[in-house]
């Protein structure tokens, strides 16, 4: 065999090792959760391109920078908040409500991270923020399976609308910790993450405590 | 359209909603109308063909591969209005994954040092001859460590079944390149799989 001739035999036997390869792996769990939000913000990663869908090549796609837009963890934050802030009447209601503490994060914590949400500066490090995430995420479990237990007071709609806003903070929230992982000193991210993690806890207090009546 | 009303889970697959009647070509035609239940559907049927295509075109590398795929299906549902189904619909979400593969590569310039020339036939690629003769590598791993242009030439010709003439327009290459590139994966196939 010389250099750059290929054995047939072997030619063969690579083919057949190839054919027994699957034509399907499973995807992330969470890529459809991210495909969902990224069509529902209403953006898209590519201009309207100008050929076929079967011609073969689509011309006129551009990529408006580095990262996927969905991808931007800014973008997803904004989008948290406006549909948080929807027209929904309901949901407004929900959050325009105040009361009193009883979403079970420590109060140290809560005071804690409120003050990270606010300051202009930041947490120093992603360390220092993942000291109080934890708490943040018991009580998001703890609201959650509060308000599970009590959604039958409240309308499918509301429920509906409800699903939409957690299901864009969590992307958001899953956005910026991807992109703190490749970044864990920046302050941005890290303030756009205490603010969606208290977005969520704050959503589901005041739905729990509409269902509550 | 309709929406599953659990609040913990997001992710519920809408199969129960699926009638088997429905054929794919009225799902696309809901998903065409703004039916984003419908392109769920789509996606399930289709995403883990577009996942092995992105996971094997981007080297193995899981989240670039995550990235890509999702990548496809926003462009796809974007683009909906413009498929008219003369082809296969998995064909034309394959064609979107890879030119969003070579756009990817454009842009971002990191990616462009890693993704080769498809004119370049020279390297020698990743199998360095200090490897260990001892090391098994398996054929996954072995088109991972591909050189990126005969790995392009080998998924979509051996593995996705196109055409010389199909990839070489689609990648705006040369036939004889498409070619050499994927005599060049053969050739370092082999050589890592005899290891």
């Amino acid at each position: 065999m010389t250099d750059d001739t290929i054995d047939e035999a072997r030619l063969r036997k690579l083919m057949d090792e190839v054919s027994a390869l699957p034509r399907s792996i499973e995807p992330p769990p969470d890529a459809w959760m991210n495909i969902r939000a990224a069509i529902e913000a209403g953006e898209s990663a590519i201009g309207r391109g100008g050929a076929g869908a079967n011609a073969g090549v689509e011309s006129g796609s551009r990529h408006r920078g580095r990262m996927a837009f969905w991808q931007r963890p800014v973008f997803l934050a904004a989008a948290a908040v406006v549909l948080v802030a929807s027209s929904s009447a309901v949901t407004a209601i929900a959050i325009g409500r105040r009361a009193s503490d009883g979403s079970g994060v420590d109060t140290a914590n809560r005071s804690r991270m409120a003050a990270i949400a606010t300051d202009s500066n930041g947490p120093a490090s992603l360390a220092q923020f993942t000291v109080v995430e934890s708490d943040y995420l018991r009580a998001v479990n703890d609201l959650s399976a509060t308000l599970e237990s009590e959604q039958g007071s409240l309308s499918p709609e509301t429920i509906a609308k409800l699903r939409e806003s957690i299901k864009v903070i969590d992307t958001a929230i899953l956005e910026a910790r991807n992109a703190l992982a490749a970044d864990p000193a920046n302050r941005t991210l890290i303030q756009m993450l205490a603010n969606s993690y208290e977005q969520k806890v704050d959503l589901l207090k005041r739905t729990t405590e509409m269902a509550r009546g | 359209m309709t929406r599953h009303s659990a609040l913990r889970e997001s992710t519920i697959p809408l199969q129960a909603n699926w009638s088997g009647d429905e054929s794919s070509r009225a799902l696309i035609g809901r998903a065409q109308n703004g039916d984003v239940d419908a392109f769920e559907l789509i996606y399930n049927e289709h995403s883990g063909r577009v996942y092995a295509l992105c996971l094997r075109l981007m080297g193995g590398e899981q989240t670039a591969a995550a990235e890509l795929m999702q990548d496809v299906f926003v462009r796809a549902w974007k683009n909906l209005g413009k498929f008219r189904g003369e082809s296969a619909f998995s064909s034309w979400l394959h064609r979107l994954a890879v030119n969003a593969m070579l756009e990817n590569a454009r842009s971002d310039k990191r990616r462009v040092a890693r993704v080769l020339p498809m004119e370049d036939t020279s390297q020698i690629g990743a199998f360095a001859p200090g490897d260990s003769p001892e090391l098994r590598i398996d054929l996954e791993r072995a088109i991972a460590r591909l050189p990126a242009g005969a790995r392009t030439a080998f998924v979509l010709h051996d593995i996705e079944g196109y055409q010389h003439q199909e990839i070489a327009e689609q990648l705006g290459v040369a036939v004889g390149t498409v070619k050499a590139q994927l005599h060049r994966a053969h050739k370092l196939l082999i050589q890592a799989l005899d290891r």
